[in-house]
């Protein structure tokens, strides 16, 4: 089994944020300033790095080595020409003694603020045509050709986040002849699936799908839960509630155990019929971004985490798939992290390397 | 005053001593002193431990009377002038480098306490590593602790006060003034540990194996004692007193009930291998346990994810067969 992270750069300042969120605003800004719905997470070591830094990647590239993650996949935004949060990744290209195997994710998705109701858009996701995908292949050319850079099939690893794009199939075509005239074999395309609605829409010349986590199951298990007609009731009831109330206690909240032991038996349940490789998750908790509309799965114990990646690790050997995406790396005010915290030390990647090291 | 306190007692030991002052006065960093307590020897333990203190004034012998390696300990706190207290036993050997890496992490923040790892050696001085927290854990003062009682509960690997630094605060009377117990035969150490723990701010946790115990000795946990079960029992309570403080999750329970139960099969397993008591008190001990309230307990609580062995030796206990029980652990000692 093969681990890929999910890896969110916006770990320094950049003029867009200053203007649309304020002034010195990154991932940290949430986190340093819990409001009283979320947990209080923070970094072992008042770690609140700067990804400018080079000592940040080199550091998290040894955790990577330590604790057996095989690559990162850093998120892309990309916005027709316009490239945000691209400046860790351009570093990482320049300095090649960093030992880091990586790919792109590419966070396809407009920005948006809600404020005072209304919700302005901060930057859109458009495709444009053509030329608007060569001109950003001949962006990524370079990084598909770096040694580091991970590849199947002689193919780079290329992920796109949103599955709603228009002209998929034309742009994958594209990318893919883009990448045989550089001497690759193609390109190895990925669509992240969220929930199970998404899985119609991917595109037929997708090379595989990634089930991303904690979506893709906590929808389900939510269904299975619904079953009990007292849960829906009371999950309902909570929720309206909570529209007038704003309360801490009425914020959907999931037990992480019992969300793993769920994934762990629906494991053998495939979503779909194509070819996908799995998700995985910590815990979760976005409230720092949304407030009392946002919803948390709590900590798993180390036994069932443990459990869940071994589980991973069998789906992996039997399917014959190699590679699993975590999500994530250091998505810290969604509270989807596996680097080291402060109080629990290196809690998920701890287990991790534990299980990976089983039956060697 | 000096950055380290190394405090070593000494009871007959001639034959390694030389080997483990050699190693702590090779080490690297130079500021410390060296507290040999000779606790009464009667082999040449003495005359050495006088000779590098003739030679090192870092190193000060003390002689005195026979009195325990608890009470020989308590002698050397009251004498302590360094900034950091590091147990060493007279037959083991600390890495060279150690103080010099504890001294620096020292040097970029205070910590209570520096938690490192140990690696065991044969006298021909093949190693076998134990490389056990690997992680890069860290408490700072003000931060959530109650992973790190959870750790001190899972195992009792953090009881030695040889893979140890530890501010002299906790024993000069500043924070807190530990000693250990006297009246103990065992786990007085343990308990001293989880007294610092508990009333520590600051913890580092590092991997590397700075300290070597010789292995195939008779060591004084090696001799058998009717009493090493009560105070088995006196360090669990202890224990059961900080619950409320540890992390909680689902594991919590079963880890903790684990752990026990390890104490007792760890106890009981080195039964079969004293030589000075015969079978029918080691019998009676183990009889001693299971009508024990308190271990009874633990032998009847559902642990889930136990070895095979230790499932069947819980089973037997429960059953009270004692004699089975016997013979099973003598069996396993064969195997060893």
């Amino acid at each position: 089994m093969k681990i890929i992270a999910m890896n969110l750069p916006q770990f320094h300042v950049i003029p867009e944020n200053n203007e649309w969120w304020g002034e010195g605003f990154t991932e940290w800004t949430k986190i340093k300033n819990p409001n009283k719905y979320c947990g209080h997470i923070k970094p072992q070591n008042n770690n609140y790095y700067n990804y400018l830094d080079k000592g940040t990647m080199q550091w998290q590239a040894e955790l990577c080595k330590k604790y057996g993650i095989y690559g990162m996949s850093y998120y892309h935004y990309y916005f027709q020409g316009k490239l945000l949060l691209e400046k860790p990744v351009e570093n990482l290209l320049k300095w090649k003694d960093i030992d880091q195997k990586f790919c792109f994710t590419w966070a396809n998705h407009t920005w948006f603020r809600s404020w005072q109701g209304k919700k302005d858009v901060l930057i859109e996701q458009t495709y444009g045509e053509e030329k608007d995908w060569e001109k950003h292949f001949s962006y990524l050319e370079k990084f598909f050709l770096d040694e580091r850079y991970i590849k199947i099939d002689n193919k780079p690893l290329f992920m796109l986040f949103n599955v709603n794009v228009p002209c998929i199939d034309d742009m994958i075509s594209l990318f893919d002849k883009k990448c045989k005239e550089i001497g690759f074999d193609g390109i190895y395309f990925v669509q992240s699936i969220s929930v199970k609605e998404q899985l119609v829409q991917a595109s037929d010349k997708a090379d595989a799908l990634m089930i991303r986590e904690p979506s893709f199951s906590l929808q389900r298990y939510v269904l299975d839960k619904y079953k009990n007609p007292f849960f829906h009731l009371n999950e309902k009831l909570k929720s309206e509630l909570n529209k007038m109330l704003h309360l801490k206690t009425l914020i959907k909240q999931y037990e992480g155990d019992d969300l793993m032991e769920f994934c762990i038996n629906d494991m053998h349940n495939h979503p779909t019929d194509k070819k996908y490789f799995r998700g995985a998750f910590s815990m979760w908790d976005n409230t720092y971004r949304h407030e009392w509309r946002g919803y948390k799965i709590s900590r798993p114990s180390k036994s069932v985490f443990e459990k869940y990646l071994r589980a991973l690790k069998e789906d992996c050997k039997e399917r014959g798939t190699e590679y699993v995406f975590f999500n994530a790396w250091n998505e810290w005010a969604e509270g989807m992290i596996l680097e080291p915290e402060e109080g629990f030390g290196d809690y998920f990647l701890d287990c991790i390397r534990k299980v990976l090291r089983e039956g060697e | 005053m000096c950055k380290f306190s190394i405090i070593i007692p000494v009871y007959n030991t001639e034959k390694y001593l030389r080997e483990c002052l050699d190693s702590v006065k090779s080490q690297t960093f130079p500021d410390f002193e060296v507290l040999l307590i000779d606790d009464g020897s009667t082999d040449l333990s003495g005359k050495i431990c006088d000779d590098y203190a003739k030679n090192d004034e870092r190193f000060i012998v003390y002689h005195k009377v026979n009195g325990g390696v608890s009470e020989a300990r308590n002698f050397a706190l009251d004498k302590i002038r360094g900034e950091y207290v590091k147990f060493v036993d007279g037959d083991d050997l600390l890495d060279k480098d150690c103080l010099q890496e504890l001294a620096e992490y020292i040097k970029q923040y205070q910590w209570d306490v520096i938690e490192h790892s140990w690696y065991t050696f044969f006298d021909d001085g093949k190693r076998e590593f134990e490389n056990w927290f690997e992680a890069d854990y860290t408490v700072k003062k003000g931060e959530n602790k109650s992973y790190l009682y959870r750790l001190l509960f899972d195992s009792y690997r953090m009881g030695s006060m040889c893979k140890k630094a530890v501010k002299a605060d906790f024993f000069n009377g500043t924070k807190a003034k530990i000693r250990f117990d006297k009246e103990m035969v065992f786990a007085e150490d343990q308990m001293v540990a989880v007294e610092i723990f508990d009333k520590c701010e600051s913890v580092k946790f590092i991997n590397k194996p700075y300290y070597g115990y010789r292995k195939g000795l008779q060591s004084a946990t090696g001799k058998f004692n009717i009493k090493k079960k009560d105070n088995i029992k006196m360090l669990l309570k202890y224990l059961d007193s900080l619950w409320e403080k540890i992390y909680h999750d689902k594991d919590a329970i079963n880890s903790y009930n684990a752990r026990k139960l390890d104490n007792i099969v760890s106890d009981i397993g080195y039964l079969p291998a004293y030589k000075n008591v015969g079978k029918k008190e080691k019998k009676e001990y183990i009889s001693s346990y299971v009508n024990d309230d308190y271990f009874y307990k633990v032998l009847n609580e559902n642990i889930r994810n136990l070895s095979k062995k230790k499932a069947l030796l819980k089973y037997l206990l429960k059953k009270k067969a004692v004699n089975a029980v016997y013979m099973l652990l003598c069996v396993q000692n064969k195997l060893k």
